[in-house]
């Protein structure tokens, strides 16, 4: 399964389905028609065990500027990156709840094109945010299983199944 | 000023040659690359313009070879072997070099061998610090006097260090640039350094705390200060410093990092060792164009294991980056911990 964001090709070999959550041509069946009020992640792709929310945050593309980088860095230094990427997981499980998938557990993996030192910081920050698992036992179903990010260097390393590739258009 | 240094044979060195920046150095690279190796030659080799003792006792007295053999500096195999070390310096827009040979069975520093233009190496003089990894202000009272009567075994820096703090002030009051760098650190440190009898002091507005009272990271700005108020450091002279991140607060580090680019700016040239992150984040953040920085990144060859240097001016393109690489270790591992066989 192949899907593409900006630049960024990705690879699921392992995967049964999935699809760009945010679609823009409302005569597709994946059209939620729902963008003016919620948002959503980049990818929604279906496993045996789990279903994967993917988010796509590429400041380090080919056409990007110095100035566009470090908007960026502030933004993830400041929290509202973290903020941002949990909303979106967020509007994304409601849907998910809307469409009545919810018989598997929900993974969350973020590719953010950063250096790995700001990664971990940032992973960190996300894990606090949206903590894996059930944080207390009135909770009887994990909200995210995982909750992690990568850049393309550590999501290559990482995923045995899974691939990201920069493309020329 | 340091233009480069070339190796053969020498400690961990099978063939090395590297070109410096005059301005800030920054050395690279995992455990056993031979950092603070190349941080003592330069420091050895600038510190006898001073000092006026021979290059090859110099060279022996800071690595400290076992019984003082200095042959045993030569990179082991398993015939006999012969080793130099070549420096070379612009002094006026003149390149100066000077080469120090030995072999493997050279047992006493006068029989190794000095080449090039020595004698106007060491008429030239170059003002130089080196900075050890362990703090060595707190346990100035009586080690100097120690180091100099008894054959105790500790490398040359660390008395070299005592002797430097020790030099007098300069008498006037500090130029511009000085008095900014100094100014910054008695922020930092909220004190400043005096002495009494051997002994050193912080005094601020609680009083006077000797420095075993001080916290380590503290020390080292104190060391810094007084490097800079008693001239050693001054434009033209050379700053080795060996892990500044070591006992430093991360926080203290943008402080570090601003003196020592200020101190290239006002024409010091710094060779440092690190493994720490923010330390070269710093620099990266702090310098701007007119700033001349240079990241040396050392790494042994996978099939030969022989030490090779990248240097590069762009951050971004140090290479292998072994703090970059273990972060991404740790990037890499809390992966797989949260999606566990997801990953797989």
């Amino acid at each position: 399964m192949k899907l593409t964001e900006g630049s960024l090709e990705f690879e699921f070999k392992n995967a049964i389905n999935g699809f760009k959550f945010d679609e823009m041509d409302n005569s597709s069946s994946n059209y939620h028609g729902l963008s003016h009020c919620m948002k959503g992640v980049d990818f929604v792709i279906e496993f045996d065990d789990y279903w994967l929310f993917v988010e796509v945050k590429d400041p380090d593309h080919p056409d990007t500027t110095e100035e566009r980088v470090n908007k960026f860095k502030e933004k993830a230094i400041s929290g509202s990156l973290i903020s941002d990427l949990v909303l979106k997981y967020r509007d994304t499980f409601l849907y998910h709840w809307a469409e009545n998938k919810t018989e598997k557990p929900i993974r969350y993996v973020c590719l953010i094109t950063l250096e790995c030192a700001l990664i971990s910081k940032l992973m960190s920050d996300l894990k606090r945010q949206l903590p894996e698992g059930s944080p207390n036992t009135r909770w009887k179903r994990p909200i995210s299983q995982s909750s992690v990010i990568a850049n393309i260097d550590t999501w290559n390393a990482s995923f045995k199944q899974w691939s990201v590739n920069r493309v020329t258009p | 000023m340091y233009k480069s240094m070339k190796i053969e044979h020498f400690t961990a060195f099978e063939e090395i040659e590297i070109t410096f920046s005059p301005g800030v150095n920054i050395l690279v690279g995992a455990n056993g690359t031979g950092k603070t190796h190349l941080l003592k030659l330069i420091y050895a080799a600038s510190d006898v313009t001073r000092s006026k003792k021979s290059l090859a006792e110099k060279i022996n007295k800071v690595f400290l070879p076992s019984k003082e053999q200095i042959g045993r500096l030569v990179k082991r195999s398993a015939s006999s072997a012969k080793g130099f070390v070549e420096w070379t310096r612009s002094v006026e827009d003149e390149s100066i070099k000077t080469r120090l040979s030995l072999s493997s069975h050279t047992k006493t520093p006068e029989k190794a061998t000095l080449s090039g233009s020595y004698k106007r190496w060491m008429d030239e003089p170059l003002e130089s610090v080196y900075i050890p990894v362990k703090d060595m202000m707190a346990n100035a009272p009586g080690f100097r006097a120690l180091y100099a009567q008894r054959h105790i075994h500790f490398e040359e820096v660390y008395a070299d260090i005592i002797d430097r703090v020790f030099l007098g002030t300069l008498k006037g009051p500090a130029d511009k640039d000085r008095k900014k760098i100094l100014d910054l650190l008695q922020e930092a440190m909220d004190g400043k350094v005096i002495t009494k009898n051997e002994e050193f002091f912080l005094k601020n507005k609680q009083g006077e705390l000797e420095f075993t009272l001080l916290a380590e990271g503290v020390r080292k700005l104190a060391l810094l200060w007084v490097l800079i108020q008693n001239g050693t450091l001054l434009k033209g002279s050379i700053l080795c410093w060996d892990e500044p991140e070591t006992n430093l607060n991360p926080r203290l580090m943008r402080t570090v990092v601003s003196i020592l680019v200020e101190l290239q700016r006002m024409g010091v040239q710094v060779f440092l060792s690190t493994h720490d992150y923010v330390i070269l984040k710093e620099f990266d953040l702090q310098t701007t164009e007119t700033d001349r920085v240079m990241y040396h990144a050392l790494s042994r060859k996978q099939e030969s294991n022989e030490i090779v240097v990248n240097s590069t001016n762009d951050y971004l393109q140090i290479s292998p980056n072994a703090i970059d690489e273990t972060f991404a270790d740790l990037v890499s591992r809390e992966i797989a911990r949260s999606m566990g066989d997801a990953a797989k």
